[in-house]
Parts: C-alpha cells; sequence; structure tokens
C-alpha cells in the first residue's frame, strides 16, 4: 500500500542543515495497523507528513496504491489527499462553525457528493464513531475525546485507502485515549482499514500490528 | 468549479450564521456607514448642481443662450433673429434682452447694477420671472416708468446680505438711475421680485420700450435667451440654429453657468469615492485578514484533508461579498427611504435655491459595482495569502 524508499527531510535553519530524515525506506502493506514510534525529535512527525503527502521530502520516492507521488502537483496532491487518504490530527482540528455531522460530510461535499449521500454518509460514520446523539452539536459542546471522534469519522467519510494519524490521543485523557485507540483496532478488523499512527505512549503500542522505531531520523527497529 | 462553489457557500453561511455575531454586525454597519458615505455627499452635490443648472434655465437664461459673436457687443437684428427661432416648432418662447451697467439711487444710498431691458411677455414666456414676484406686481406691456427690483438689490424678504442692497425698497418707492451715457431716470417700483437664484436676484428689470429713451433705439439686443418645449433638447436646437447659420455665438445655458462649478463637483466627488472606497475595502481586508491569519491552522487542516485552495478563497470572497452586499442593501434603504424624503421635506438653502439630494441611478449603481468588486479583492488577497502557506508549518503555528 505504501512504499518509500530512501526519504531524506533536510530543513535549512539558518546556515545549518538539519536532516530530519535520513534515507529511510518502509514498506506498510494494506490492512496494516503500523505504529511509528520514537523519542521527541526522532523525526516520527516529519515522516508521517512525508507519506501522507503533507509536506514534500528532499529527496526519495514515496508510491502509494501504486502512485508515485512524488510527481504530482499541489492540487493533484491535494485531491489525491481527498479522496484516499484520511487524517486524525492530534488537536482534533475541526471547524467550530460546523455541527459533528457537518463536518464529517465536509470532505465527503468537496469530492463533489449530493447533499442527500453526504448526509447518509455522515450518519452511517457518527453511529459507527459513537456519536448518534451528538450530530447536530456544535465542536463546543462536544468534549474532546467527542471532537476527535468526529476528525476520525471526519477521515473516513470518503473511504480512504489509508488513515493516518498525527499523535490522535495526546491531548485526551487515558479513558478516552483507550476508547479511540480501540476503534481503530475495530477499524482496522472490521473494514480492513489500513492506519499508520505516530504516538510516543509506551503503553499504546499492544494496539499496534507493528511498530516502527524511528531514532535521529534513521529506522532503529 | 460548480461543486468548488457549492461547499464555499456552504461554508461560509455557517461561518456567517454561527461566528462571531458582534464581528458580522459591526462589519455590516461599517459597510453601511461607507455606502452612504459614498453615496450622500455626491447625491447632494449632484442636488447642488442640479438645482444650480436648472434654476440657470428657469430664473434667468432659458435652455439656450445667444450672445454676439465675439468682438462684437450687439446681436445684429435681433427683432429679425428672435422671429426666425420663434418659428422653429420646439421652441417655446424667445426673449430679447439688453443689459447695461447704471448706478441706482434710493434716498441716501446707491449702488452700481445691471439694468436688464426686456419685453415683458416674451421674457415670461422664457423664465420664472413673472412668478417669481414677492410684492407689487409684474411689468406690463406698456410700462415705462416702472421698474422691478430683485430682492437682494430691494433689500427686502430675507436678502442673504443686506449690506449689498438699497436698504429695504417697498413698491411704490422711487428710484433714481444713472446710465452710463449720462441719462439719469426716475422710476416707481412696481414689483419686487425672488426667484432664489442669488445671481438672478441682483438684477433690475425694466421695459424695452425704454430703451428708446435712453439710447434712441428699441432694437438693441446683447442676450437672446430661448426656452424649448422639452428637456434635453438644447444640443439638437443647437446643432439646428448652427446649420441655419445665425451668425451669432449659441449656448446651451446649463453648460455655460454651470460647466465650472460641475466640473469643481466633479473632481470633488471622485476625491470622496475614493477615500469612500479606499475606507471599505481597508475595512473589509482588515476583518477578512484578521479572520483569516485566526483561522491559519484550520485552514491548512481543511487543506490537508483535500478542501482545495480555490474552496477556501472563495469562501472569504463570499464572506466579504456578503458583508458588502448587506451594507449595500441596508445603506440604500436608508438613503432612498430615509435621508431623500427627509431632505425633500427639509432642503439645504443655498444662494441658488432650495437643494434635496439627488440620486441618480446610474451613480448608484456604478458606485455599488466598484464596491463589490473591491469587496471581492478583499476577500481574495488575505484568503489567498493564508493558504498559499506550508500546511505542515501553518498547522504547528
Amino acid at each position: 500500500m505504501i512504499e518509500a524508499n530512501n526519504l531524506r527531510k533536510t530543513y535549512q535553519m539558518g546556515s545549518v542543515k538539519l536532516d530530519a530524515l535520513k534515507d529511510v525506506s518502509i514498506d506498510i502493506k494494506k490492512g496494516e495497523f503500523v505504529f511509528i514510534m520514537g523519542p521527541s525529535g526522532s523525526g516520527k512527525s516529519t515522516l508521517l507528513h512525508q507519506l501522507a503527502l503533507l509536506d514534500e521530502p528532499t529527496s526519495g520516492k514515496i508510491i502509494i496504491d501504486g502512485i508515485d507521488t512524488v510527481t504530482l502537483s499541489d492540487n493533484e496532491k491535494t485531491n489525491f489527499r481527498l479522496h484516499k487518504l484520511g487524517y486524525v490530527f492530534q488537536e482534533y482540528a475541526i471547524l467550530k462553525e460546523l455541527t459533528a455531522l457537518e463536518n464529517i460530510f465536509l470532505p465527503a461535499m468537496t469530492a463533489g457528493k449530493g447533499n442527500a449521500q453526504c448526509k447518509k454518509r455522515g450518519k452511517e460514520l457518527i453511529e459507527i464513531v459513537g456519536l448518534k446523539n451528538r450530530s447536530n452539536h456544535l465542536p463546543s459542546e462536544l468534549s474532546g475525546g467527542q471532537q476527535q471522534r468526529v476528525a476520525i469519522a471526519r477521515a473516513l467519510v470518503n473511504k480512504p485507502k489509508i488513515l493516518f494519524a498525527d499523535e490522535p490521543c495526546a491531548n485526551l485523557d487515558t479513558e478516552s485515549s483507550k476508547s479511540i485507540l480501540e476503534l481503530f483496532v475495530k477499524l482496522n478488523a472490521e473494514s480492513n482499514q489500513t492506519i499508520v499512527m505516530v504516538t510516543h505512549e509506551e503503553w499504546h503500542k499492544k494496539y499496534a500490528q507493528r511498530i516502527i522505531y524511528l531514532r535521529d531520523g534513521i529506522i532503529e527497529k | 468549479m460548480f461543486n468548488d462553489i457549492r461547499v464555499a457557500i456552504f461554508m461560509a453561511i455557517r461561518e456567517i450564521k454561527r461566528g462571531n455575531k458582534g464581528t458580522v454586525l459591526v462589519t455590516i454597519f461599517i459597510m453601511t456607514l461607507a455606502v452612504l458615505n459614498l453615496l450622500f455627499m455626491p447625491c447632494i452635490l449632484d442636488g447642488m448642481d442640479y438645482k444650480n443648472k436648472l434654476q440657470v434655465v428657469d430664473a434667468k437664461f432659458g435652455h439656450v443662450v445667444i450672445e454676439p459673436k465675439e468682438g462684437n457687443a450687439l446681436i445684429q437684428n435681433p427683432q429679425s433673429l428672435q422671429k426666425k427661432i420663434n418659428a422653429f416648432n420646439e421652441v417655446e418662447g424667445v426673449s430679447l434682452q439688453y443689459s447695461v451697467g447704471a448706478t441706482v439711487y434710493y434716498k441716501d444710498k446707491s449702488l452700481g447694477r445691471s439694468i436688464t431691458f426686456i419685453n415683458p411677455i416674451d421674457e415670461g414666456s422664457v423664465t420664472t420671472l413673472a412668478e417669481s414676484i414677492v410684492e407689487g406686481a409684474y411689468l406690463t406691456k406698456l410700462d415705462t416708468d416702472e421698474i422691478l427690483i430683485g430682492s437682494e438689490s430691494a433689500g427686502t424678504h430675507k436678502p442673504i446680505d443686506i449690506s449689498n442692497s438699497l436698504g429695504g425698497i417697498a413698491t411704490g418707492d422711487y428710484v433714481e438711475i444713472k446710465y452710463n451715457n449720462g441719462v439719469i431716470r426716475k422710476y416707481r417700483v412696481k414689483g419686487i421680485y425672488k426667484t432664489k437664484y442669488i445671481n438672478a436676484d441682483y438684477s433690475l428689470f425694466l421695459n424695452n420700450k425704454e430703451l428708446e429713451n435712453i439710447f434712441g433705439t428699441k432694437d438693441m439686443a446683447d442676450t437672446i435667451t430661448i426656452r424649448l418645449k422639452k428637456e434635453n433638447t438644447e444640443y439638437d436646437f443647437i446643432k439646428k440654429l448652427t446649420y441655419i447659420g445665425i451668425g451669432e455665438d449659441v449656448f446651451n445655458s446649463r453648460d455655460r453657468a454651470g460647466l465650472e462649478i460641475s466640473q469643481i463637483f466633479g473632481v470633488i466627488k471622485m476625491i470622496l469615492a475614493i477615500i469612500a472606497i479606499l475606507v471599505s475595502v481597508t475595512t473589509l481586508f482588515i476583518v477578512i485578514y484578521i479572520d483569516a491569519i485566526n483561522k491559519r491552522k484550520i485552514i491548512a487542516v481543511i487543506n490537508a484533508i483535500g478542501v482545495n485552495r480555490k474552496i477556501i478563497i472563495y469562501s472569504f470572497i463570499f464572506q466579504s461579498v456578503f458583508y458588502s452586499a448587506s451594507g449595500i442593501i441596508i445603506g440604500l434603504l436608508i438613503l432612498y427611504y430615509l435621508l431623500v424624503p427627509y431632505f425633500i421635506a427639509n432642503p439645504f438653502m443655498m444662494p441658488f435655491g432650495e437643494v434635496s439630494l439627488m440620486v441618480e441611478t446610474g451613480v448608484v449603481i456604478n458606485r455599488m459595482i466598484a464596491l463589490m468588486v473591491t469587496a471581492i479583492i478583499a476577500g481574495f488577497v488575505p484568503a489567498y495569502q493564508v493558504t498559499k502557506q506550508n500546511i505542515v508549518e501553518a498547522m504547528r503555528s
């Protein structure tokens, strides 16, 4: 599903060059639930950003679902992200002026789905994430865990090939974190959803099928 | 494209409906003020310009003025020319005038004034002089020893500058006039007129039969004024006069009397319009820019999840257009249903008459289009700046 070869990401900090990723190569199969872990500054979020097409690697190749993504233009990448990838971020990142349901179906609407179809798909997902009775609530009326569930539902609305999650439990308490991780496990098991998640919490490890450890921009194991 | 607009409108509506109500209301209020700022003063200036030109027609010159060719003091064969002009179907009336400078004496006061000789009946068919009598009566065909005096010279009927008058003449009083050729004549004041057009209200009028008594001939004119049956037909009529070759200078009286003031008003209106549009575009730009900067992170996120930049930019433009359109609607309602009726009921008193707002639909449409275009620019620029940022950097901000 994802094939990354010799990924290198170098940041120019004034006159100093900082290599965040040093020739990283990974292969993630369809249906895998993979964690990227490592200490702070190890390059795990940087790797996720490259794999998720949110940033451009300095060099290297990323092939997703058979497509060489490095050659895509900005617009093509946006379109690719819309149709083939889903995202869950650390800070929920849902629009405060939209209800839970509207936040969920926004990407479907952007993809050109009709209003009825958008609402139907949104309602299916809001039920899956356990917020059926909160569909018309604004984010300000939802807890952090509930907002993150909305973000997960939004990430799934266009049936993505891969779901990327960047420390999705960082702002949640343990109970909420558990429920989010269990939801990921359920999605992975029931829908064969490929999930790539960044985390630094050791206790999360038990939910992963495979863990990629990074240290100083290199895969440690 | 259609879908991008659909999503952008969806987002913009929710942003306006569920965003900060105070910001929305204040922005619409400022846009309303911008609209009024853009239209109110120009409407007053247009009202002044219109009234000034209208008064030039009604109180002084009619629609078309004929004057001697450059270098001549008098019009050649004026009565014959008058007959020729009267033969045109579109002509309502033609009046011959001859004006001379003279000194007017009343009691212990004296003033230098222009005395205009007219045929009272002909003059009545061109200007509103006969209807402007506020005391006494208008001249008749036979009056030669009676005079009409404007209220500004008479010093009665609320003159603007009483010190520049004869200090309070009433009908029945006598004035003495000393002409430039040395002839001195005494006239009984038959009537006092007030056209409310200050330039006209300084004049004194005598029957042109009196010309013979003073200058030895009555076929003298230095101005021919013409009233047409239909408004805004001056240029066509002037073309006809030029075509028959009358041998004198012909003017559209509105242009001649109001050209300078129209040009000044035009410049003022343009400056005011530029300032008003700059104020509105800056206001919108600041509102949208602050909003966009505050949303840098969420904009990056929605771009990350696949909402393309065009949708985000369109959404900001729709918000800007909404603020602008709301300001325009409220501003125009205030203008048409509050300010215009108020100023019709309570006009400004100006030296050329009572002035109220004059709203020209063409001007309103042009300015509102300009406002909408600037609203689009004010929405586009900040949104474009924020959406072109790097997604990861913006999410970390």
